[in-house]
C-alpha cells in the first residue's frame, strides 16, 4: 500500500513538475542561451576576467522551489476536508508524512537536475571558457543544502493552521538565524559570526558564488567556511525529527483554526521584536521612536495570526513584557 | 463490532463529547442523529481515525482504531464534503481511492451510470448533488465492512436518494457491512436504519432501535363536541398537543390499550391513530431536552 500510494503521488505530481521544470527553464537555460559568456585577458597586467557562468540562477531556482513544494505537498493538513480524507486512509499518519516528503524532495530535485545540467549543455555549447568540471560538486552540494531546506521548511509549514500562516512562518524563520547572530553581535559589541551565516538561503549564494568562481577561474576563491553547512544540518535535523514525531502527536481538529504552536506566531512575533528592538536600541537615540514602530509592527502581526482586530488580553499582556524587557536590555547593554 | 467505551473529545474549552458509552453490532443499519453541532461529525471523526480521543477507546472487533492500518483499510469514510483535488475527474478519484482500498470499478461504473452522471467533466463543475453521487459510487464499489456516511443525503434529489437506499440494501444484503449515517433527512433515514443513537450533551441519550422506540409514542386525531385543551386531558401523558378549532392532534407516551381507554372517557366524536414518523420521535425527543420552546 505504501509502494501504491508512493507511485499514484509521484505520478499525480507530474504535471506539477512539468510546470516547476518550465519556471526553473526561465530561471537558467533561457540565461545560459541569452548570456554573452566572455573572457577578457590582459595580459601586461596580469589581470583575466571572465564573466559569470550564470549558475547561479539555477541554485536561486532551487531554494525558491525548497519554499514553494511544502506548500505543495503539506497543505493537506490545513484544510478539514483534506484532512478528512488522508487521516481516514489505510496508511500510517507517519508513512504518509515520509512518502510526501519523498515526493516532495523529488519533486524539486527532478526539475533542478533536468535545467541544471540543461543549462550547462547549453553553456558547453555556446563557449569553452569555463571549467565544467566543477559543476558536479556544485550540483552534489545543492541537493544536500535543498533537502535541509526542504525537510526545515515542511515543518515550519505544518506549524501553521493555514496555508498563509504556514507560508508567513516559513519566510519569518528564514531571519530567525540572522536575528540571533545580530543579537549576540550586538551583544558583544564586535561581529563574532558574519550574521549572513543565519539566513536560511545564505548557503545557496555562497556555494553559487564559490562554485561560479571556481567554474570561471580553476581555483577556489577562498575556503568555503563550514559554517555554511552547519546551519542548513542543523535545519535539516530540526525539520526530518519535526516530521517525524508530528504524524502522531499533532491534532487533526487544528485543521483551518488560529495558528497557536510555539513554533508559530506566538514565539516568533515578540522575538522578532524582542530581536529588532535590541540590535536598533544599540545603535539608535530614537529609541521610543523604534519601540513604537515595533509595537504597530507587533500589533499588525497580532491581528494577522488571529484574524481579527479584537485582540485577547494576553497579546497585550505579552507586548507589555517584551517591551519592558527591552527597557532592561537598553538599560544593560 | 463497534463498541466506545467512555469516549471524550474536547475542542478548545467545549465539551463535544463526554464518557460516549455505544456498542453497534454488525450488520446494523446505525443513525446517528442530533440537533447542530451536537457532535455527529466529531463522532464520525473519531470512528474513522481522523480525530484522536481525548480518552476513552473506540474498539473495532477489539482492536483500537487510531492510526491502525489493519483495522482502517475496512473502513470507509464519507465525510459532508469529500475531498478531491483540483481539475480531478471521476477517473482520478477511482484510481486514487483504488490505491488503498479494493474497489470494484464494475460496480463504481454500474451505479455512476444509475446516476447518469457524466464522468468526463471534471469534479469541480459538477453540483453539490453530483459530486455526493459520485462519492457514494465509490463509497459502494468499495463496499468496506464499515461504512460511515456523514450527511448521507444532502445534495440528493429524490430519485438519488431512492438509488442510494437501493443500491445499500443490496450492499448490505450481499456483504453484510455495518453503516452509520449521520443525516437530518430522518425520513429517510427510516427507511432504511434499525437502529439509531441520538446524540445530546456530548453523550448518547437513546439508543435502540426505531420501532421500538417509536411504539412507546402514539399519535391520535380526535374531533370533539367543545374545544378542549391540554390540561383537560389529565389522566394522559402527553408529549405534543396541537389544537384547531375542535380538532386535536396529540401524541401520548404509554400503553396504547390504556390510552385508547383513557381518550374514550372523554367522548371524542372521531378518533384517529395516525403512525407516528421518525422526524416527530426526534422532535419529541428534543422538545423533551428544552431545545424547543412551546
Amino acid at each position: 500500500m505504501n509502494k501504491a500510494y508512493f507511485k499514484h503521488s509521484f505520478l499525480s505530481e507530474v504535471k506539477m513538475m512539468l510546470f516547476l521544470f518550465l519556471i526553473g527553464f526561465l530561471f537558467y537555460p533561457i540565461v545560459c542561451l541569452t548570456s554573452d559568456f566572455y573572457q577578457v585577458t590582459n595580459i601586461s597586467q596580469n589581470i583575466e576576467k571572465i564573466s559569470s557562468s550564470q549558475v547561479g540562477m539555477a541554485i536561486t531556482f532551487l531554494a525558491i522551489i525548497s519554499y514553494v513544494v511544502p506548500v505543495i505537498k503539506f497543505q493537506y493538513l490545513q484544510k478539514k476536508n483534506q484532512i478528512d480524507c488522508f487521516y481516514s486512509l489505510p496508511i500510517k499518519r507517519r508513512n504518509l508524512t515520509l512518502i510526501n516528503l519523498l515526493v516532495g524532495y523529488l519533486q524539486i530535485i527532478i526539475p533542478y537536475t533536468l535545467i541544471y545540467f540543461l543549462g550547462m549543455v547549453i553553456t558547453i555549447l555556446k563557449t569553452d571558457i569555463f571549467h565544467y568540471i566543477w559543476y558536479l560538486p556544485l550540483y552534489g552540494i545543492s541537493l544536500i543544502l535543498a533537502l535541509g531546506l526542504f525537510l526545515f521548511n515542511s515543518f515550519i509549514f505544518t506549524r501553521g493552521n493555514s496555508i498563509i500562516d504556514g507560508i508567513i512562518m516559513m519566510c519569518l524563520y528564514s531571519f530567525v538565524g540572522f536575528l540571533t547572530i545580530e543579537m549576540l553581535n550586538t551583544s558583544a559589541d564586535r561581529s563574532i559570526i558574519d550574521e549572513a551565516y543565519g539566513i536560511t538561503f545564505s548557503p545557496f549564494i555562497e556555494i553559487g558564488n564559490f562554485y561560479d568562481y571556481a567554474i570561471r577561474y580553476n581555483k577556489h576563491s577562498n575556503n568555503l567556511n563550514i559554517l555554511s553547512f552547519i546551519y542548513p544540518i542543523i535545519l535539516g535535523i530540526i525539520g526530518i525529527v519535526g516530521m517525524i514525531i508530528i504524524p502522531n502527536t499533532d491534532k487533526a481538529e487544528r485543521a483551518e483554526q488560529i495558528t497557536n504552536s510555539y513554533w508559530g506566531y506566538r514565539v516568533i512575533i515578540p522575538f522578532y521584536f524582542l530581536s529588532i528592538g535590541f540590535v536598533i536600541s544599540a545603535s539608535t537615540t530614537s529609541f521610543i521612536l523604534f519601540v513604537s514602530l515595533l509595537t504597530i509592527a507587533y500589533l499588525i502581526g497580532e491581528v494577522i495570526h488571529y484574524r481579527r482586530f479584537k485582540l485577547p488580553r494576553k497579546v497585550f499582556i505579552v507586548l507589555g513584557s517584551c517591551i519592558l524587557a527591552l527597557i532592561v536590555f537598553s538599560l544593560l547593554f | 463490532m463497534i463498541k466506545i467505551n467512555n469516549l471524550s473529545k474536547t475542542f478548545t474549552k467545549k465539551n463535544v463529547l463526554r464518557n460516549l458509552n455505544l456498542e453497534i453490532k454488525d450488520g446494523s443499519i446505525f443513525g446517528l442523529i442530533g440537533i447542530n453541532g451536537a457532535g455527529k461529525s466529531t463522532l464520525l471523526r473519531l470512528l474513522s481515525g481522523v480525530l484522536k480521543a481525548d480518552s476513552g477507546e473506540i474498539l473495532f472487533d477489539g482492536i483500537n482504531i487510531f492510526d491502525n492500518v489493519n483495522v482502517k483499510k475496512d473502513i470507509f469514510f464519507l465525510p459532508d464534503e469529500p475531498y478531491y483535488s483540483a481539475n480531478s475527474t471521476a477517473k482520478n478519484i477511482v484510481d486514487f481511492y483504488s490505491t488503498f482500498y479494493d474497489l470494484n470499478k464494475l460496480k463504481f461504473y454500474d451505479i455512476i451510470s444509475k446516476f447518469k452522471l457524466d464522468i468526463n467533466h471534471t469534479i469541480k463543475n459538477y453540483s453539490k448533488g453530483m459530486k455526493r453521487q459520485l462519492f457514494i459510487a465509490i463509497a459502494f464499489a468499495i463496499a468496506p465492512k464499515y461504512l460511515f456516511l456523514d450527511e448521507a443525503f444532502d445534495g440528493l434529489d429524490p430519485l438519488a436518494r431512492l438509488i442510494f437506499k437501493r443500491e445499500l440494501n443490496e450492499l448490505i444484503a450481499e456483504k453484510k457491512i455495518t453503516v452509520i449515517i449521520s443525516s437530518h433527512s430522518l425520513r429517510e433515514l427510516e427507511d432504511i436504519c434499525d437502529s439509531y443513537g441520538l446524540l445530546d450533551g456530548g453523550n448518547i441519550s437513546y439508543t435502540g432501535f426505531i420501532e421500538d422506540h417509536k411504539s412507546i409514542y402514539h399519535k391520535y386525531q380526535l374531533a370533539f363536541i367543545n374545544e378542549l385543551e391540554r390540561k383537560d386531558f389529565v389522566d394522559i401523558n402527553i408529549v405534543s398537543f396541537n389544537r384547531i378549532g375542535r380538532i386535536i392532534k396529540l401524541i401520548a407516551k404509554g400503553e396504547e390499550a390504556e390510552i385508547d381507554e383513557r381518550l374514550k372517557k372523554y367522548n371524542p366524536l372521531i378518533i384517529d391513530k395516525i403512525n407516528i414518523d421518525f422526524e416527530e420521535l426526534f422532535i419529541i425527543e428534543v422538545e423533551g431536552k428544552g431545545y424547543i420552546n412551546e
